[in-house]
């Protein structure tokens, strides 16, 4: 018994040791953690500037550090803890770790708690800073520990679906994929359990007298209130004192689940074969009589467009959900607009359907570029096909530029719906308002800049490349902002404006530079 | 697939001078000069990290020697990239295929993309599959097929643009026995069709049968390159035969050693073999023959004596893991 103790305790300090040597040696955790220090002498040296404008400039700084650490745990949430495992079966050595001897709780617990145990390094070594904030006013100790053991609380859950999205999925993508999708609702389900619950109290003027009703609005509100940002905002409230608040309880409990889970599944995945990572997606054979029409055919006159088209973006399959998708937001649009309750009066206004559809329908279409862009070069290193293609007697900016008009293709319907709803009553006119407004083209501009940050990181990086750009994108608005709020102190809204246009010059000029380094990264990747 | 052009002149396929390339400051390869011969199959040979991949990928355009001139069919490959992967095909190591395509879908983007039209493309792909033996796959996923078939899948490959050089590298590496015989037996197809095939490869034995030339290279230097015959023959100074007898196989030696001519004459141990080595200015491998044929031994072969590749690639290389 003593001895099973000893060898399942020697396998998970094994495990534990390698992954933080590991990671010590690697450039990236050391930039992280510079990254993150500089954020926070920014947000300081911020506060700093703008100490006149808000009366407690501690609980200010706290709050902008506390935010930016949650984006920060939520991005590694997705990249970093999400592919504990898949990396392992990625490589085939997830396998020759169950034959060491090392059982399923070894792996898992060695493997994850190496990388809460960094990422709680990197959150703790701000604490020193964080409590200069008491000093500079308006912000007790006791809401600094509480909103530290919030963010310790959901770092834990995000750890722990990351490690199950992993163990269930055979790929770092799909890990990744299955995280950000998790996340997704974790973020939403709160703010719909609260608008539910906003709903019953006002619009059906539900009490809490009636112990069903109650039950389902406590059930409601503390569905609300299990999201990092809720208990955030709550914990640096103005009087705020330590309690186990649904966050942190929920939050914990969730991650014990997800381990629990990732236990059990493991057991099964372990036994699977060594990785194949190729899938068709949603192109089906030639030989499927019934899905002809969504098989690839013979390849086109332009072979890399094909490719792509197909391969990478989805083909005919993946053209016409994305005609759905678009159909589904116009009629979500639309759903939005009507009255809940029957109103002989009203009449629908199309012009907000239509802007509604042309706010969410822009960015979703970045979106979906950029994750065509996050494939398009990155399958071909992966496959190992570069070196085939650059052998092609095609120079390379022709082989990049035929890659992505076959993604453009497929993302077409995302062009054809915005073009459609400039059409649509109301459309053109809110688009000329916009036109004219530096901060639309500042905002467009950024989704350029998320588009291209995405294929230039799934140059340089194994995984993860969309997330990071997403995070980039945001990091890189926040920054803007910022700068913009600091320099338009005192001065006017038309240098704002200017202001606004110009760090859209500057981002369009970012763009353009990101074409020539995929360009010369290309044949350097091929040389491999 | 049509036979390769067969050239007039003896220019070759392939010229290395003088080439040095670096990686990170350490020498990858070391003033490397070599040719290739038209038609004929060059091995390729070297331990690992002695500078095979980096000469091939300089070869097919994929890097650029850092000092040097490479000619492919007398194109610069640096300078007439686009004239040189017109007339080559290169395998690289690993297989280089698009795992969620057919074998058919693979082949018809790499023909679309060398710029065959659709008929060209039905026809080659018709005989490529037919050549590589993969007709009845054709419809398969690659990823679905064995390292075997994705092999010959990637051979394929090459051959749609039909080349005029084939650069292989490690094409029977991971392969069993059976799949490198079959794609030993493909290559051999190759040259017969007039296709000049540069390959580089561990499995000694396979080359020493199937190469006319051979290239040594070791910790970045060449150190032989020439036919595989003179790479074979055992002696530096004089030729050697090998004496197999029947019946009694002892006491020969002395005969033997009496010949006129004859310098040295060794019975191989445990074996009714006798290694005789000649002065070729005083005797040709008929009189040898005849003076063995005069003394009455029952003679069972007689054969010229070669080293295996194994001895030759061992005495050229160095000891030592890279």
């Amino acid at each position: 018994m003593l001895q099973r103790v000893l060898s399942f305790g020697r396998g998970i300090s094994a495990l534990f040791f390698r992954s933080l040597r590991t990671e010590s040696r690697s450039l990236r955790m050391h930039l992280l953690w510079l990254l993150l220090l500089v954020v926070i002498y920014f947000t300081l040296w911020i506060v700093h500037e703008t100490t006149t404008s808000f009366g407690a400039p501690g609980l200010y700084f706290f709050r902008c550090v506390m935010y930016l650490n949650a984006a920060f745990v939520t991005l590694l949430g997705v990249s970093f803890f999400s592919t504990v495992i898949s990396e392992e079966k990625e490589e085939d050595t997830l396998g020759l770790m169950t034959m060491a001897g090392i059982s399923a709780l070894g792996i898992l617990l060695g493997k994850s708690t190496s990388r809460l145990f960094q990422v709680s390094l990197l959150l703790a070594i701000q604490y020193p800073f964080t409590l200069l904030a008491v000093t500079m006013g308006g912000l007790m100790p006791v809401q600094i520990a509480s909103a530290y053991t919030s963010l310790l609380a959901y770092t834990i859950l995000l750890a722990n679906v990351g490690l199950l999205c992993s163990v269930a999925c055979r790929t770092n993508r799909n890990a990744s994929g299955l995280t950000t999708f998790w996340l997704v609702g974790y973020l939403s389900i709160p703010a719909f359990a609260y608008a539910g619950r906003m709903y019953l109290l006002t619009e059906l003027q539900w009490t809490t007298a009636n112990p069903l009703h109650n039950l389902l609005l406590t059930s409601l509100d503390w569905i609300a209130r299990s999201t990092i940002i809720t208990d955030l905002y709550e914990a640096t409230a103005t009087g705020h004192q330590f309690i186990w608040s649904p966050q942190i309880v929920s939050n914990t409990l969730g991650g014990l689940i997800c381990f629990l889970l990732a236990l059990g599944l493991f057991g099964f995945v372990a036994k699977e074969p060594s990785t194949d990572t190729s899938s068709r997606g949603l192109v089906a054979r030639r030989t499927n009589r019934h899905l002809r029409f969504f098989s690839a055919g013979r390849a086109w006159s332009l072979p890399l467009v094909w490719k792509d088209f197909f391969f990478t973006a989805g083909g005919w399959a993946g053209l016409i959900i994305r005609c759905l998708l678009y159909a589904g937001l116009y009629t979500l649009c639309f759903a939005a607009n009507r009255p809940w309750h029957a109103n002989a009066g009203y009449t629908i206004r199309w012009d907000d359907v239509t802007h509604g559809f042309q706010f969410f329908a822009h960015p979703l279409l970045a979106i979906d570029i950029a994750l065509c862009a996050s494939r398009v070069f990155h399958d071909e290193i992966r496959g190992q096909t570069l070196s085939s293609l650059l052998m092609l007697p095609e120079s390379t900016l022709n082989l990049v530029y035929s890659k992505i008009f076959g993604c453009a293709i497929a993302t077409f319907p995302g062009f054809l719906a915005l073009a459609v709803s400039f059409c649509l009553p109301g459309g053109l006119e809110f688009l000329r308002e916009l036109g004219d407004e530096p901060g639309f083209w500042w905002w467009l501009m950024n989704l350029l800049f998320l588009i291209h940050l995405t294929a230039i990181y799934s140059l340089y990086l194994r995984s993860g490349a969309f997330v990071l750009a997403l995070g980039t994108m945001i990091g890189t608005m926040i920054f803007t902002g910022f700068i913009m709020a600091l320099l338009s102190i005192g001065g006017g809204g038309n240098e704002h404006q200017a202001l606004l246009g110009l760090a859209a010059v500057g981002l369009g000029l970012i763009c353009a530079a990101c074409h020539a380094i995929i360009l010369l990264r290309m044949p350097s990747l091929g040389q491999r | 697939m049509s036979n390769a052009k067969s050239s007039g002149t003896a220019q070759p396929v392939i010229e290395v001078d003088d080439v040095v390339h670096s990686f990170k400051g350490r020498r990858a390869l070391d003033h490397v000069s070599f040719q290739v011969m038209p038609q004929s199959l060059h091995g390729f040979v070297g331990p690992n990290g002695a500078g095979k991949t980096t000469s091939l990928k300089i070869i097919c355009t994929l890097l650029r020697p850092q000092f040097g001139v490479v000619k492919v069919f007398g194109h610069d490959v640096v300078d007439e990239q686009k004239q040189v992967r017109r007339k080559i095909g290169f395998m690289p190591d690993h297989f280089s295929t698009y795992r969620q395509m057919t074998v058919y879908e693979y082949l018809d983007f790499f023909a679309a993309a060398y710029g065959l039209s659709f008929s060209q493309r039905t026809r080659v792909i018709d005989e490529v599959l037919a050549l590589t033996d993969m007709d009845g796959r054709k419809n398969d996923l690659i990823s679905g097929l064995s390292r075997g078939m994705q092999q010959r899948t990637s051979l394929a490959r090459v051959l749609v643009n039909d080349p005029d050089l084939l650069l292989l590298d490690e094409p029977a590496s991971g392969l069993d026995p059976r799949a490198r015989i079959e794609l030993m037996e493909i290559l051999k197809a190759l040259r017969s069709m007039g296709k000049t095939i540069f390959i580089s490869s561990h499995i000694l034995s396979e080359l020493a049968e199937l190469c006319d030339s051979v290239t040594i290279i070791d910790r970045g230097k060449v150190k032989y390159s020439g036919s595989m015959h003179g790479l074979l023959l055992t002696s530096d100074e004089h030729p050697a035969f090998r004496l197999t007898v029947s019946g009694e196989a002892d006491g020969w030696t002395e005969h033997l050693q009496a010949l006129a001519g004859v310098l040295k004459v060794e019975q191989l141990e445990g074996r009714p073999e006798y290694r005789i080595e000649f002065d070729e200015t005083r005797l040709d491998t008929n009189q040898l023959l005849q003076g063995i044929i005069g003394l009455n031994i029952p003679i069972s072969a007689f054969a010229e004596d070669k080293r295996h590749l194994n001895e030759a690639f061992m005495d050229l290389t160095e000891r030592g893991v890279r």
